[in-house]
């Protein structure tokens, strides 16, 4: 097992970071029942933890048992007939589901197949809750008519099932289902928190940790607790006594971003544009989200660049990304950036260097 | 009535110059003869026989009709010589007799002239004495010979007629229906035009009591025939297409000749006429065999393999036997005479000529045209049947002409299925007498002539005529088989010359005044479409207008829809046109350069508009974009272009959200907004956008490796993680952890008890993650430098990125090997072990079971424990409850005892394996059963060849096993 998951917290009380929020997450479920959640938070903060952690808490030792499923479901939506493949995990007590994988169908994995879930009522097996649980991943990538089809089955089945939503940024979630749950809002853990953890994988692995060192992890994983325990073990396999200098393994879609932001720097024009277009498709091909992309490739130029023109920088960096959420060709937006700081970049240097 | 009519005059004056001899001679006998021309032609043939009836025996009418007609045609041609005239004007002396008057010249001879006074009109000859003579010397002046049907010689003396009243109406009617035969010399041209002027004139005044005038005056008047098809090529040299291909299809035609019209023919129409006449018998045989061959339904078939062999007439009806021995001469023959393309394509844009082509080349060749065109029903079934029709039968009416098939329009209407299945139904029959010829040679067992019987009721027939298909785009997907099997022609646009001088032929013929610019522009403005020339000047010359400059660019001319390709679009875009070649089109008024550009902006956007497809030209535009060479120094402009597509990008991401189609409108805007900043004079190196296609590609074939990854992993480990996640915070790290370098690439039973441990934990983790080492047969694609096992699944494949250097390290291969032979080994262990526990668990839930039997069971249960068969808990419940009930029963567990090892056999290997591994390898962990560490305690040694697999036929008791 890796250290990721070898180390997960499996009860409510065993969390390191979200301390807060996973005692007050008890007591909500003490009384033996609770409303509909939506956790929210960036990647690697914790949120799955919390939540089968939660389940635990709920449901005992046997929400652990879970097997996974996947088949494809067949919906009849009017006179269409479809046939949606989707993956389930299951226990006896819970479903998780990540509706959005079925694409521009969401809407009837909504409709018929989480409709279908929540209403059947669970065995009441040994006397234990009569409501079963549905954890829905990635809500935020759920297109609208999906969530507006869920906020009825929210309010239908709230006696025999209770829905865990789980998504990165609130702000897709539409406010009508937003405000049928309790937000609960699981930050990045900081920098601190993420020492504190590596120390602790470090103590019960039996290694020696510099805390330089660990916190130079924590800063190259830029407040991703998985990333960092990643690394740690990366780090471990590659050489084991620890020193305070040891490079960090970052992954290898940063290192591309680097050279990417290199050779943005290096040279600005049309046929650099088109190289560096060319190895944004090669990123975006490898399945890593665009936001994430410029975001990085934002935070390398930043590291070349003069401070006076950081802010602009930054500027515009936010109002691509706001355009590429609103659109559907990432690269179209992607590239804009890397020609817009090109161009300021090139203006600078040309006034200041003539 | 006597009074010479005024056009008759005119006529008259016109004629003179051509004509000096004849006007001396006789100025009625040119009248008359004429009129017997024409009267001949287009007016009463039946009444021509009476006369004839009168004055000599019945036969000689077919003889005179004969001897006629040939004598027309020299006249019509050498109009002025007199020699030719003369002799057969004695003959000839006929005339059109008008309703109400009467020859002066009847009483004299006939004893049928009742019969002419109440005739319509009627040939008269006119001829001096009431029999004709004998001997030449008793006629003095001008005589005709007859020749009688028993050979007598009899000459007949001509006397001039006098009086030919109305024969210049006539004349002039027949003219006018005639004279786009393209028969006429010029200076009748002049004079039609001027008749027709004057026509039009004074309609109203013709309407008197001459039919055949009065009908054809009304209709120019109120439906004048479409100058298309008044003006459309009568004959082979009129065609106006390229000549070159006019050849290529008349050569096609005539390669048919063999098999239409049996010899060899190298000729003209008359010699093809000529060879109708030698021919209808075996037209006749043909005609019959088919028909025979229709009714009976194996009739063909039977008649082509009738040849081969008798086996096959037992299936056919008596009939089907008769027909086969008339068809098989002449049946089978002329089939292997036609050309290897059994049907022509032409395709080209329309107006061209294609569909005159086709019909004047078959006419030209002898064939009565058959046309199936887009208006007809052209499913599969109907168009067979009307095929098989055309090619099998013959007009029952006069025409005996063989038939030419000419399905026209034949992409248009032929779209889908349906299109599809009619073109394989037309290629079936095209090319079924070769396939079927060549299929039957050889197979004759009753299969065959069962799947014959079967299939002929679809491809019985074979074609024997020419088929001519005409398109407008071969590409169309339902002709992509036809276009491999046909012969395919292509017709380019005709010179604008060429277009232009028949435009001014036709409207000269029209008297339509025009000038040569005018018509140039229009042929221009149309693409050389003939059709859409015509059809517009025709209405601009029924409004009695004229065409000007500014009528070809403004809307008077219609616009034809013209579909552009993309890379049209893209070339519009990003490439500046200099200013159109000096015509001005409609900027009126405004100064030169900004007319032009408002016309050339309102241009484009009529043309993106048009095209539709923004998301394919937004892509091709962002695709070169790059390329273009263009002064921008900070880069500007391509930060304005990129941000301008992504607008485009977000208003058209909008409009399918909110299905707010509306907003399609604004694209061309943006488009043009890019061309203002970017277009420059030359040409622009431009390709098809593959790279956003190919990146969606790649990208879902990634996301496949994903999720198929995500379902090999245990569940525990696969609800952590979403696709994602997976491609940017794990695999790069896993890779690095699953390539420890401290682990020595020795046998595992050498390891130390750290390294073990590591080794240990390393399976663990691949066993979590559902990765191993797999051996490939050629190495994943581009992998070819890394020999032995890989991982799998080939998640390396996540951090590949173009000029980028993987730096994960990869163990040696035997290492590699080693793992992926452990990790195979943990797994089955695993499985062992649970299926083991749940054993235990049943075992102990047996209460009431005598020891020996839990025993055996348990026993058994161990035995099987590596059987494929044996994973699920189901059966192992089923079987225990079956050794529960007969326990007693010792045969049948002794039974299930010698069964077990034969299966064990099957999978003996990983058996031995874990055996042989387990005795190298510490224990890792105490989870083993004591079952294992009984087998334990007695291992087994034995040794293993690599590569040779069913190596062990070592006997081994189960007793030893245990």
């Amino acid at each position: 097992m890796l250290w990721v998951d070898k180390y997960r917290p499996h009860a409510l009380d065993k969390v390191m970071v979200h301390v807060e929020e996973a005692q007050q997450l008890k007591q909500l479920v003490a009384q033996g029942d609770c409303p509909h959640l939506l956790f929210y938070g960036p990647s690697g903060a914790g949120k799955k933890t919390l939540i089968i952690a939660l389940l635990r808490e709920m449901y005992g030792a046997g929400a652990e048992k879970i097997k996974v499923e996947n088949k494809p479901w067949k919906i009849e939506a009017g006179t269409r007939k479809l046939e949606v493949e989707l993956t389930t995990i299951s226990s006896n007590y819970h479903v998780e589901l990540n509706p959005s994988d079925a694409g521009f169908q969401d809407r009837y994995v909504v409709q018929e197949i989480i409709k279908e879930m929540a209403k059947s009522r669970p065995l009441d097996v040994a006397g234990n809750k009569s409501f079963k649980v549905l954890v829905l991943n990635e809500v935020d990538r759920l297109s609208k008519e999906a969530q507006h089809s869920l906020r009825r089955t929210m309010e239908k089945y709230s006696s025999a099932c209770r829905l865990i939503l789980c998504c990165n940024s609130a702000s897709k979630v539409i406010e009508a289902v937003r405000s049928r749950c309790l937000n609960i809002r699981i930050s990045a853990p900081s920098k601190e928190e993420i020492v504190k953890v590596l120390q602790h994988v470090a103590k019960k692995e039996g290694l020696q940790l510099p805390l330089g060192f660990a916190a130079r992890i924590a800063l190259s994983s830029n407040r991703n607790l998985r990333r960092a325990i990643l690394s740690l073990e990366a780090c471990k396999v590659h050489q084991y006594p620890f020193t305070e200098d040891q490079s960090v393994q970052s992954a290898d879609w940063e290192q591309y971003i680097v050279e990417i932001a290199s050779d943005i720097v290096n040279e600005q024009s049309p046929k650099r544009l088109f190289l560096v277009r060319g190895k944004l498709y090669e990123l975006l091909v490898n399945c890593i989200p665009p936001e994430i992309v410029l975001k990085r490739l934002l935070l390398e130029l930043m590291k070349k660049l003069d401070s006076e023109l950081k802010h602009e920088v930054c500027h515009w960096a936010a109002y691509y990304e706001h355009r590429m959420q609103r659109g559907q060709k990432a690269i179209f937006h992607l590239e804009a950036f890397v020609a817009k700081f090109m161009s300021i970049y090139k203006r600078f240097l040309i006034a200041t260097f003539g | 009535m006597d009074a010479p009519d005024f056009d008759e005059l005119e006529w008259m004056a016109q004629q003179e110059n051509p004509f000096p001899d004849c006007m001396q001679h006789s100025l009625d006998f040119e009248q008359e003869h004429e009129d017997v021309e024409f009267s001949h032609s287009a007016e009463l043939s039946p009444e021509l026989i009476p006369p004839e009836e009168t004055w000599s025996p019945p036969a000689v009418g077919a003889d005179r009709k004969r001897s006629f007609s040939p004598a027309l045609e020299p006249d019509s041609r050498k109009r002025g010589k007199t020699s030719d005239n003369e002799s057969f004007h004695d003959f000839s002396s006929q005339k059109v007799v008008e309703n109400d008057w009467v020859l002066p010249q009847e009483a004299e001879w006939s004893p049928a002239s009742p019969k002419i006074k109440t005739a319509n009109c009627e040939r008269v000859p006119n001829v001096d004495s009431k029999l004709p003579a004998r001997r030449l010397a008793d006629i003095e002046g001008n005589f005709m010979p007859i020749t009688s049907p028993s050979g007598d010689r009899v000459y007949a003396e001509v006397k001039e007629a006098r009086n030919l009243f109305g024969s210049l109406q006539s004349i002039h009617n027949s003219y006018r229906n005639s004279k786009h035969a393209g028969l006429l010399s010029e200076s009748f041209e002049v004079l039609l035009d001027q008749v027709e002027q004057n026509l039009l004139k004074q309609d109203c005044r013709i309407v008197e009591g001459r039919d055949a005038f009065e009908d054809s005056m009304t209709e120019s008047a109120v439906h004048e025939p479409l100058w298309v098809e008044k003006y459309s090529p009568k004959s082979f040299t009129e065609l106006l297409s390229d000549e070159q291909t006019n050849r290529e299809v008349l050569r096609w035609l005539k390669q048919w000749d063999k098999c239409v019209f049996g010899a060899k023919k190298t000729s003209t129409s008359l010699d093809v006429l000529a060879a109708l006449k030698r021919h209808p018998p075996t037209f006749r045989t043909r005609r019959t065999a088919d028909r025979e061959g229709i009714s009976a339904k194996n009739g063909v078939i039977g008649a082509e393999s009738g040849s081969k062999g008798i086996q096959q007439t037992d299936m056919f009806s008596n009939q089907s036997i008769n027909s086969k021995g008339s068809v098989t001469s002449s049946a089978n023959k002329p089939l292997d005479d036609r050309p290897e393309e059994k049907i022509l394509l032409l395709c080209g844009p329309p107006g061209l000529g294609k569909t005159t082509l086709a019909h004047v080349a078959a006419r030209h060749c002898g064939y009565r045209v058959v046309e199936i065109n887009a208006s007809d029903d052209r499913v599969a079934s109907t168009l067979q049947a009307k095929i098989l029709d055309a090619v099998q039968m013959k007009s029952v009416m006069g025409d005996l002409r063989p038939n030419c098939v000419v399905i026209d329009e034949i992409d248009g209407a032929l779209g889908g299925a349906d299109g599809k299945g009619a073109i394989d139904a037309l290629l079936k029959i095209a090319y079924a007498g070769t396939k079927e010829l060549s299929g039957k040679v050889n197979e004759k067992d009753e299969a065959v002539i069962k799947k014959a019987s079967k299939k002929n009721t679809s491809t019985t027939a074979t074609l024997s005529r020419p088929v001519i298909c005409i398109c407008n785009d071969p590409y169309a997907p339902a002709l992509r088989q036809l276009r491999q099997m046909a012969k395919v022609h292509v017709f380019t646009q005709p010179s604008v010359n060429r277009v232009v001088t028949r435009l001014k032929y036709i409207c000269s013929l029209e008297d339509y005044k025009i000038s040569a610019r005018a018509l140039t522009a229009l042929a221009d403005h149309t693409e050389c479409d003939i059709r859409s020339c015509l059809n517009t000047l025709q209405f601009l010359r029924k409004k009695k207008e004229s065409l000007n400059m500014l009528d070809v660019a403004s809307q008077v001319v219609g616009r034809k829809d013209m579909t552009s390709s993309a890379f049209d679009v893209w070339g519009e875009i990003l490439q500046k046109r200099k200013p159109k070649h000096g015509i001005n089109i409609g900027s009126s008024g405004t100064s030169f350069g900004y007319g032009q550009e408002i016309n050339d902006f309102l241009r484009l956007h009529d043309l993106l508009a048009n095209h539709g497809d923004f998301e394919l030209t937004n892509d091709g535009v962002y695709d070169n974009l790059t390329h273009i060479r263009y002064q921008d120094s900070s880069l500007q402009k391509m930060v304005q272009c990129l941000e301008l597509l992504g607008d485009s990008e977000i208003t058209s991401c909008y409009a399918l959200r909110h299905q707010n189609f509306a907003l399609t409108v604004y694209q061309p805007a943006f488009l043009l907004a890019i061309r203002r900043l970017v277009a420059q004079p030359e040409k622009p190196f431009m390709e098809w956008p593959k790279t956003f296609q190919r990146f969606r590609v790649e990208r879902s074939a990634k996301h496949d490796l994903l999720r198929s990854w995500m379902l090999s992993m245990q569940p525990v480990t696969h609800r952590n993680f979403t696709a994602e996640c997976l491609a940017w915070d794990l695999v790069s790290h896993l890779l690095c952890i699953l390539a420890p370098q401290r682990l020595r690439p020795v046998a595992p039973q050498l390891l130390s008890q750290t390294e073990k441990e590591e080794m240990n934990e390393l399976i663990d983790t691949m066993i979590a993650y559902g990765i191993n080492y797999k051996t490939t047969k050629f190495g994943i694609d581009n992998v070819s430098e890394v020999q032995g096992p890989v991982l799998y699944p080939p998640i390396f494949k996540l951090v590949r990125f173009k000029d980028y250097k993987m730096e994960h390290p990869l163990l040696s291969s035997t290492l590699r090997q080693v793992l992926s032979h452990e990790v195979e080994l943990e797994i089955i262990r695993r499985e062992s072990l649970a299926r083991a526990a749940r054993a235990m668990s049943i075992a102990s839930e047996l209460q009431g079971l005598s020891l020996a039997a839990a025993g055996l069971q348990k026993d058994i249960t161990m035995t099987t424990k590596v059987d494929d068969a044996e994973r699920k808990p189901i059966p192992v419940n089923a079987f225990t409850e079956s050794s529960k009930k007969k326990r007693t029963d010792a045969t049948v567990a002794a039974k299930q005892l010698s069964k077990a090892p034969s299966k064990l056999a099957a999978d003996a290997f990983a058996r031995f394996r874990i055996v042989g591994v387990r005795n190298g390898k510490v224990e890792k962990d105490s989870r083993a059963s004591n079952a294992l560490a009984q087998r334990d305690s007695r291992p087994i040694f034995f040794r293993f060849n690599e590569g040779f697999t069913n190596a062990i036929r070592k006997p081994v008791l189960i007793r030893d096993l245990i």
